[in-house]
């Protein structure tokens, strides 16, 4: 009788598991690069090393990263990046978090290609500002991919553009996502 | 029996939402998979001199760094020779980052119409988190050839009597985002000198500081106290070289702008034969400008 008692118990627990999910994904290696574009000089770094995570469940988002790991093809710029532009040491991290607004759209246990919208909140510089950008969830064998792009502008997160290199620096950056996410 | 039944269901099904809901936010899920990671201290000093002498910074690998360095003449030479400005002393070199904890330069500068070569290795580097390291320490070592024209060709002369050697230790802290400090114990050889009263080794501390003003121009200053037997023993008196400077940054260049008693830019000049007094009026404006060339991607 109490055998019985058990696997009804484990089954409830496992349809429970099911039910909510769709679980977690996760990555630590996501990519995260932006590109200034000028008449005068093209800039780009990339940051390899991007934390992030979805719930399926809920379509919250989550993203992480340290700006130290932005690289670039100069160091000398990066030097300036990190110190001059974005303080990394006063500001190490970036964070995001926010939601999938249609998450019900996305079916994390079929293969294909959704459309999604991501709206949240975006911390760079010590500065929060509410973003939402297009972008798209692969659901594939090997995990679940993302990418979006969308255009941001440092001044709106208190990153000073000194008049010298004004003419040298975008006013809107174009930021580049794509993560490739495991199941946890 | 019944209520236990219950118990047991409710239990292990319970288990299996919380497996997965975890009660945890995503971004605290992803600050504690980050963990605790620790940073290299960057940008102690902004170029590879303090003012004349070295600091802990290298250039970056397959960085290129072009370097103009000028030392006017004396400003108590007075408005004839408008206060200096009417000689000069340069020194040029090329410098370049083979790793980042690695460099190697070559320059050619007035004084004694020298060639000289360093190298200069990163031994610690500054960090802070997971690793902690309070100091950076860095190896330099230079060797410097005098290019004059014998004073005396027709006597027997050898070409390691126009060498001299310095090694320095250059040991850094960067207490905060505005202020650094660095000790260099150093160590000066001259193969050959003048008379018999002047010293072939030279021993000396230097001090050396960097205090942000804004975030592009920083103020330097730089000491170097010589341990020598009785100054007024030598063939020419020297002093403690001084200096004092702006450092401004703009993209690749930083420009240096020195005052400073002595007329030479590099080791052997400057910790060898520094005439100028501060005291008495013989400061030299100088300035330093390096432009860094990305070489390598």
């Amino acid at each position: 009788m109490r055998k019985r008692n058990i696997v009804v118990g484990l089954l409830l627990s496992l349809a429970a598991m099911v039910m909510n999910g769709q679980g977690k994904y996760l990555t630590e290696s996501g990519q995260i690069s932006f590109f200034s574009h000028t008449l005068i000089e093209d800039i780009r770094a990339e940051n390899q090393e991007v934390s992030s995570v979805i719930d399926a469940s809920t379509g919250e988002v989550a993203v992480i990263l340290k700006m130290t790991d932005f690289q670039f093809p100069k160091k000398l710029m990066q030097e300036h990046f990190n110190e001059n532009y974005v303080e990394s040491e006063k500001f190490p991290k970036a964070t995001f978090s926010g939601r999938i607004r249609n998450n019900d759209q996305v079916d994390y246990s079929t293969e294909g290609t959704y459309k999604v919208q991501v709206e949240g909140e975006l911390t760079i510089h010590g500065i929060s500002n509410e973003v939402e950008a297009e972008g798209t969830i692969e659901v594939s064998v090997k995990g679940i991919s993302a990418r979006t792009k969308f255009m941001l502008n440092p001044e709106e997160f208190g990153i000073k553009i000194p008049k010298v290199v004004r003419r040298n620096i975008a006013e809107k950056l174009e930021i580049t996502v794509e993560m490739n996410y495991q199941a946890i | 029996m019944k209520i236990l039944r219950l118990f047991i269901i409710l239990f292990l099904s319970g288990s299996g939402i919380n497996l997965n809901l975890a009660g945890q936010d995503l971004e605290s899920l992803l600050e504690d998979r980050m963990g605790e990671s620790s940073e290299f201290t960057s940008a102690t000093f902004k170029a590879t001199r303090i003012l004349n002498g070295h600091s802990i910074e290298r250039t970056h690998e397959g960085q290129l760094d072009f370097r103009i360095s000028h030392r006017f003449g004396r400003i108590n030479e007075g408005a004839y020779e408008f206060f200096g400005l009417d000689q000069a002393h340069i020194h040029l070199s090329l410098e370049y980052g083979l790793k980042d904890w690695i460099m190697v330069g070559i320059g050619r500068g007035t004084f004694e119409k020298t060639v000289d070569g360093f190298t200069k290795f990163s031994l610690l580097r500054q960090s802070s988190g997971a690793r902690n390291m309070p100091l950076s320490l860095t190896f330099i070592s230079g060797v410097y050839v005098n290019g004059l024209r014998w004073s005396d060709p027709d006597r027997e002369n050898y070409f390691k009597h126009r060498l001299g050697f310095a090694n320095q230790l250059l040991i850094a802290r960067k207490f905060s985002q505005r202020f650094s400090l660095q000790l260099t114990p150093s160590y000066l050889h001259r193969n050959f000198v003048k008379t018999e009263e002047d010293p072939n080794d030279i021993f000396a501390l230097g001090a050396g500081s960097r205090i942000k003003l804004t975030k592009r121009i920083s103020m330097n200053a730089e000491y170097f106290y010589l341990f020598l037997p009785e100054a007024e023993a030598l063939s020419t008196r020297i002093f403690h070289p001084l200096s004092l400077g702006i450092d401004i940054e703009t993209g690749g260049h930083v420009f240096q702008i020195i005052l400073t008693n002595s007329v030479g830019m590099t080791e052997n000049a400057f910790l060898g034969h520094t005439t100028g007094r501060w005291l008495d009026g013989d400061i030299h404006i100088g300035f330093n400008i390096s432009r860094m060339f990305q070489l390598k991607k």
